[in-house]
Parts: C-alpha cells; structure tokens; sequence
C-alpha cells in the first residue's frame, strides 16, 4: 500500500523549489519512485511532478550536445542528432527497459535511479544502504552485484545504462539549487560506498536536475557500445561497457575513455587501461595485450566472477571496433 | 459444475464479478459522459485547475478514456490502472506484477504504449487514453483482433488486452512492421503461455491488413 501523499504539478522550475518542503520529492517519470513507494521503501507528505515543465523537456545541438532532464529515453533513442553525434547514447537508450517503460522514463530519472539490489528493494531487509548495518550481497545472493568497489559495506552496481555512456563522453550536469545553477562534472557525480554509504548522488533535496551537456570536442569521435543481457528481450544488463575514443593519423589510439556499466557502484572508469592505451598502435595484438593484463584487481563475489570474462571479451571486442579491426573474440 | 452444487463465487445468486460491478457502481460513482459535456460542468463548479495541486483526499477531474470523458474522484496515490478497474470498470486492462514489467497493464496515452500500473491517474488528466475496450468500434472487432483470434495468438489470454494495445502502437506508428521491429516493440509484454511466434504472426498480417 502506498501511504498517501499531496501532489502538486508547477510549470516552472522556479516555482518547484518553492513547492519543495521537508518529506517531498520531486518526480519526473515517476517509474523507479512509484516502484520504490509500492515497495515500502520510501514515503512522502508530497510530491512534486517535475513533467508539466517544458523546460526540461529539450534536445540541443547547436552548439555542444544537452538534453533536458526531463527528455524521455525513448525520444534520446529516437533523436537523429544523437545517433549521428554519439550513436553509443541512442543504442544504450533504445537498450534501456521496455518501450512502455522508454515512452515515460526520464534522462534525469535514469541518472538519479536507486539501486536494483534485490536486498535494497526488499523492506525485510534492514541493509547498511537504507541504514542497517549489514550488506547481505557481500555475503549473499551476489550474481548481479559489483565487482569493483565492493569493499565498503554495500555491493550494488549502479544501473543507469545513460550514466555508464555519458561517463565516458566527459558530461556535465546542470543542477539548480535555491541559490544557484551549479555544474557538476557527471564523473564526479556518483558517491563510492566508502564515501557515502546510504546515499548515491551528489543532488541534494530540494535540487533539480536541470540538464545534462556533452562538449563538441567529445561528439562525432568513434564510439563503442555494448550491453549484455540475459534474456534476448529487454532486459537489465549483467555487463555494459561504453568506449569513447579515436585512432590518430599514425594509427595509435588517441583520448581513449572506457566506462563499465554493471560492474561498480559507479560508471566504472577504466583509468589505467586508457593510460596504457595512449598512443599504443592499435592492432589486435597489442589490443590483447591490454586486456590480458587488465581486470586483475577486480573483486568478484562468491557468485559474480564470470562478469570478469564477460568485460574481458567486450573490452576486446570495444577496442577492435575503435580501432576498425575485425575482432577475434 | 452440478448445479445442485452452491457456486462458490456466488452469495445469495449474486456472482463475485456482478457483486463487484454493483459494488463499484454504487460506491465510486464515476460518471460518464460525451465528449465535451463533463468539462462544461467541472469548469462551471470551478474545479478545473485542480491538477496544479492535487489534496491527499484527492479531488474531482476529469479522464479521457477511448473518446469519452470520465468525471472521476481521484487520490494522488492511485494508479491509472487501479482507477480504470475499480473505478471506471474498465477491467479489461490487467494488472499483473504491478511493477511494469509484465505489460498485461499497457494503455495507450496520447497513442505510445505505457504500463498504467507505474503511472499515476493525475498525470493522465488532458491526456488521451485508450484502453482496450476502445478498439474495437461499435460490433465491429478491430483488424487486430480478428488476426489475435484467426493465428491464435492467445492461450490463458491474460496478457492478450496488453499485447493488442501494444500491437495497436505497432500497426499505428510502422504501417510495415517486419519480424524485429515487431520482437522490440512487444519487448514489454510478457505472456506466460508462450505464444509470442503467434502473436508476432497476428501483428504482420494485420499490418498488412
């Protein structure tokens, strides 16, 4: 049962700040927070629909790439500036749940989303992310669980399937609070649990996500997306990775950024992998060679190793693609 | 079933699904009427603007569901799929997992698929709404329909409503749908029987009409 609550539709941003009170929450979509309300996770005095304001409901192009907040994932999906400047965002965007869910989800709602951890979304159990003092993936049932970052108390991955490409495209994030419209860099964005444990994000209460802006420098470079699923129909992802990158004129790997979705309580960065990679000619050998030595420091749970092999395969397979060579793997 | 037998889905020769209708009738109270005329009457009681904030006991507003309009009692919290069933009677939309993942709920709002168990009955106010009970005109099944009952592409039938709406979205928005396109578009609509190679069949040849 959800417990009741006000409701309140403004049509300015303006205006929902104002509305913004102790126990509210805004909401956009509506699907993760419905989802969370049905499940007894979280309750309101009210909340604030954030859709009746147009404001956030746009795609620009003209001079670097931002969408509006309150942009549909179904619309990234279907825009045809970002197939064509970074075509990584629409294919993760047109990967993202059922169309049902695409048509009303939300770019803002999507980065903002909570944890899919069955033990978080479970009231019975009183984990460390809701204030418990136990995380019982670490210990548990931890097929879908992370394999970085996973040493502080909780072992969730972080599901937005738009956070582990935009990571990779450097984004920044438009935020207006009752002071300011402060910027946040995306890959700055998202709390590791030895940061903060029972929060995910840095977007306070009472803050709106305005906008998200990817920077003209980092559109039209080659891109490399890949999700991989269980079921063959929409599904979550159990590995995710998003290659942003170029090859320069002597065929060396150029600005290389690798980003793992499922894999971390963040949009996992692959920092050592892309200092490796710097000006490495690109061929299928020195390729594998990179991938050969990576992963050794992931920590994989009792039942989550075989992510290591699935990110082994599709860091191969991205960085073929990036490079224009036929992969073997 | 011997019909000396009581029918244990009825008291006093009262079936459940009547004793629920009446229930919902008496109780709930929604009104419909032909386009144009509930607006008239809320706009004339001053309730119109209501949406812009909506009290925890709910309020009065009005629903546009398959070309009718509906002056309905709403609570903040409910959802477009508890209101259409309970309070509109339309029972046709079903509800299955109530976490949108089934896609037994799928209504159409402003002609896109959407799972009305995760959507809030408020937001749908102005919006266009179209459930399965809109489908078919007067007598007549639509083309969907008829290809959903000559490919048999239904076994239990419970997730058959959600799958004509999103099937519906299908034929609207691709007059040509092929294999793949259909597969993506349906992604969202579970059907536990398995009948998916004979609805994804139904779907072309009423696209091709």
């Amino acid at each position: 049962m959800i417990k009741d609550f006000e409701y309140y539709l403004p049509k300015a941003t303006e205006q929902a700040l104002t509305l913004f009170s102790k126990n509210s929450a805004y909401k956009a979509g509506g699907i993760d927070l419905l989802d969370l309300l049905k499940e007894n996770i979280v309750s309101y005095d009210s909340i604030i629909n954030l859709s009746g304001i147009d404001s956030l409901d746009f795609i620009d192009t003209e001079i670097d790439l931002k969408i509006g907040a309150g942009v549909s994932i179904q619309k990234i999906a279907d825009s045809q500036p970002i197939q064509k400047y970074c075509p990584a965002l629409s294919e993760s965007a047109s990967e993202i749940a059922t169309p049902h869910i695409r048509n009303i989800a939300t770019l803002g709602g999507n980065l903002c989303q909570k944890p899919r951890c069955w033990y978080f979304r479970s009231k019975d159990f009183d984990c460390s992310r809701k204030g418990g003092k136990v995380c019982f993936a670490i210990d548990g049932e931890n097929k879908y669980h992370s394999i970085y970052g996973n040493q502080d108390g909780c072992a969730f991955v972080n599901p937005s399937g738009m956070a582990t490409v935009l990571t990779a495209l450097n984004a920044r994030l438009q935020i207006l609070t009752k002071k300011e419209i402060k910027t946040i860099n995306l890959r700055d964005f998202y709390y590791l649990p030895a940061e903060k444990l029972t929060c995910e994000h840095k977007l306070n209460d009472g803050e709106i996500l305005l906008s998200v802006t990817v920077e003209k420098e980092n559109l039209l470079r080659k891109n490399y997306y890949c999700k991989i699923k269980e079921k063959q129909s929409s599904d979550w992802p159990i590995a995710e990775i998003c290659i942003i990158g170029g090859i320069n004129s002597l065929g060396n790997f150029e600005n290389v950024s690798i980003v793992l979705g499922s894999a971390a309580p963040i949009p996992w960065r692959m920092i050592k992998e892309e200092k490796k990679l710097e000006g490495l000619q690109a061929t299928t050998k020195y390729i594998g060679n990179v991938v050969e030595s990576s992963f050794s420091d992931a920590n994989p749970l009792r039942d989550n190793a075989y992510k290591v092999k699935l990110f082994r395969t599709l860091l191969y397979r991205g960085l073929c693609s990036i490079a224009g060579l036929e992969s073997e793997r | 079933m011997k019909k000396d037998k009581p029918d244990p889905n009825s008291v006093k020769g009262i079936s459940r699904r009547n004793f629920l209708k009446g229930f919902g009738i008496t109780t709930v109270g929604a009104a419909v009427f032909e386009s144009g005329q509930a607006t008239k009457n809320l706009k004339a009681a001053g309730l119109l603007n209501v949406s812009d904030s909506i009290p925890i006991e709910g309020a009065k507003m009005i629903l546009y569901v398959n070309s009718k309009e509906y002056s309905v009692h709403i609570k903040p919290k409910e959802t477009l799929a508890e209101v259409l069933r309970e309070k509109l009677e339309l029972t046709g939309t079903k509800t299955g997992c109530e976490r949108g993942s089934c896609g037994a709920c799928t209504v159409l709002i402003d002609d896109n698929p959407v799972n009305s168990c995760m959507f809030l009955a408020v937001d749908a106010v102005g919006k266009q709404i179209t459930t399965i009970e809109g489908v078919a005109s007067d007598e007549n099944l639509h083309i969907l329909q008829n290809e959903f009952i000559e490919n048999d592409a239904l076994q239990c039938g419970f997730c058959t409503p959600g799958m004509i709406m999103s099937s519906l979205a299908i034929i609207k928005k691709n007059p040509a749908p092929d294999d793949e396109y259909i597969r993506k578009n349906l992604s969202g609509n579970l059907c536990r029987c398995g009948t998916y190679p004979k609805v994804f069949q139904a779907v072309i040849k009423a696209a091709k009409g």
